[in-house]
């Protein structure tokens, strides 16, 4: 296995370069799953990106991204804290197309996220989704703790099953 | 999607966009429920899914796919697509003043010209309602309804452009005129002034030749008017070296007539003010309130009626205005002059050459 050493700093910021490692999960997964993606930056309204296909009633996924170091991959459901922004986007229920939010956890050390060999591609670690639809609103001023549960990898068999349902008009489950 | 953007998004609404598709070779192929209806660009492939419910909060997201899948086909910017889908069921007029230097006015007079490209649309919706030579203070409510309707565009390159968008969405019948009835009022609105401009070339040429204003007369029921001539001088003398042109492209969700872009100059100013005064003369502006000060009474020995002067204000000018009053309204006139009080009075307000009248006054009373 041949590690993915980063040996040098090319001037992204930080916070902007675990991102762009996330967008690149979710392009994997999309285009591994036969859906056609649509990146949205700035990002004012919460989504990041919208996953399409050609099924009947052409329907669409809007995804909120969101990368993290924080998972020490134990419980039976991620903790993730949500800005409060970001959690009342996606409770919303009068929207045409379903919203998720997308959890993408990736290690602390760099040279971790991507592993390539002549045989295998590698991105570490894991996504996980959950759809916040229905939720009740909170006053909380800062973060909301979103439980996710560990069953829900987004994979690209998932992503088929949720685009399913989307077509069909039924919450994504 | 920037939150300033949401708005551009918001502003457009499903009809406009499935009325540009289908003008643009788009077919619709099917509604599919929530989602609102999809539509093919069939010498590419390209589909668009229009939106149907403009509340959903993810409306303005989805517009701006629609957009994009224009984009695109047309191979054009966001914001010119955006231009002109907006535009779709509008009749786009532009008020083009060309010489302006890198398409600026100092502010004055760009602020003047905003004011008579208004008054010219005012006075073309009047005339839609009911032709004639002149138009007093208070205009016909469809008329002053038809202007809340009308939307100042985006600016564009090149010369300073004024655009006004003049929708064409509503059916209800405004004109007096039968080939009109079942026209939006909006489109004859535009087809007056149009037609009125039309007919202010030819009207110009001939009383330049022969000193004479006869076919502004008779242009009177295609759209000129005392308001329409004052305004279009106005017009051309504020904008930079006295040239304005005006043009109309057609919402394509109606049949569009045929209309030239006109164009006016400096040669053109004193004629049309002229004509306005001429066209002022030939009909009474009826129910006309004047308000102001008594000025001079006269009256015969032993008579209980009178002449009396008025000073007020008329189109933003001091005049003086001559009415013949029947007693008890003279009899007001003179309490007014001796305790010098303002005075509002309403009839039939008149022009002669540079002489004012106001004849069947229906009312004359003080104002406290």
């Amino acid at each position: 296995m041949s590690f993915c050493v980063i040996a040098h700093d090319l001037g992204m910021a930080p916070d902007n370069w675990q991102e762009a490692f996330g967008d690149g999960f979710i392009q994997a997964v999309a285009g591994a799953a036969g859906c056609g993606t649509a990146i949205r930056r700035p990002d004012d309204d919460s989504i990041d990106w919208t996953l399409y296909s050609r099924l009947p009633t052409r329907p669409k996924i809007d995804v909120q991204v969101k990368t993290w170091t924080g998972d020490d991959g134990k419980n039976t459901y991620l903790s993730y804290p949500l800005k409060i922004k970001n959690y009342h986007d996606l409770i919303i229920g009068n929207v045409s197309d379903p919203r998720i939010l997308v959890v993408v956890t990736v290690p602390k050390d760099r040279g971790s996220w991507l592993y390539c060999t002549t045989d295998e591609f590698r991105l570490h670690r894991a996504a996980y989704w959950v759809s916040l639809l229905g939720q009740p609103a909170t006053s909380n001023t800062k973060t909301v703790t979103v439980q996710i549960p560990r069953a829900n990898l987004f994979t690209a068999d998932k992503l088929q099953e949720l685009m399913l349902q989307a077509d069909a008009g039924t919450p994504l489950s | 999607m920037r939150q300033s953007d949401r708005g551009l998004f918001e502003a457009i609404g499903p009809n406009e966009l499935t009325a540009y598709l289908r003008a643009h070779g788009w077919l619709l192929q099917r509604e599919i429920g929530r989602r609102g209806s999809l539509w093919e660009h069939k010498p590419s492939s390209i589909e668009a899914v229009v939106p149907s419910d403009s509340d959903l909060s993810d409306y303005p997201l989805r517009v701006e796919e629609a957009l994009n899948a224009l984009v695109q086909v047309e191979k054009r910017s966001i914001t010119s697509v955006i231009n002109d889908v907006k535009a779709t069921l509008s009749d786009v007029l532009r008020f083009k003043a060309p010489a302006a230097d890198a398409g600026t006015l100092p502010f004055d007079k760009a602020v003047t010209f905003i004011e008579e490209c208004r008054a010219i649309l005012l006075a073309s919706a009047c005339s839609a309602w009911d032709p004639r030579p002149f138009y007093g203070p208070k205009k016909p409510h469809l008329a002053s309804e038809y202007l809340n309707a009308v939307h100042m565009g985006q600016t564009e390159r090149g010369s300073f452009v004024l655009t006004a968008l003049s929708p064409v969405t509503h059916s209800y019948q405004g004109s007096l005129f039968e080939e009109e009835l079942g026209e939006p009022f909006e489109r004859t609105a535009v087809k007056r002034l149009m037609s009125g401009l039309a007919e202010v070339g030819p009207a110009i040429r001939s009383a330049l030749n022969t000193g004479v204003y006869d076919r502004f007369q008779s242009a009177v029921a295609k759209g000129v008017s005392a308001n329409f001539c004052d305004a279009l001088a106005t017009m051309v003398e504020c904008a930079p070296r006295e040239q304005v042109e005006i043009s109309v492209t057609w919402a394509s969700n109606l049949e569009a007539p045929h209309a030239e872009p006109m164009r006016f100059a400096r040669a053109s100013v004193d004629i049309l003010h002229t004509a306005a005064d001429v066209l002022r003369e030939i009909e009474p502006a009826p129910d006309y309130e004047l308000q102001g000060f008594v000025f001079k009474l006269a009256r015969g020995e032993g008579a209980a009626e009178g002449l009396v002067t008025v000073v007020g204000d008329i189109d933003g000018i001091t005049r003086r205005v001559q009415m013949y009053l029947p007693a008890r309204q003279y009899n007001v006139a003179v309490r007014a002059h001796e305790n010098e009080n303002y005075i509002v009075c309403t009839g039939d307000l008149k022009k002669s050459g540079r002489h004012w009248t106001m004849e069947n006054v229906r009312s004359f009373r003080t104002l406290r």
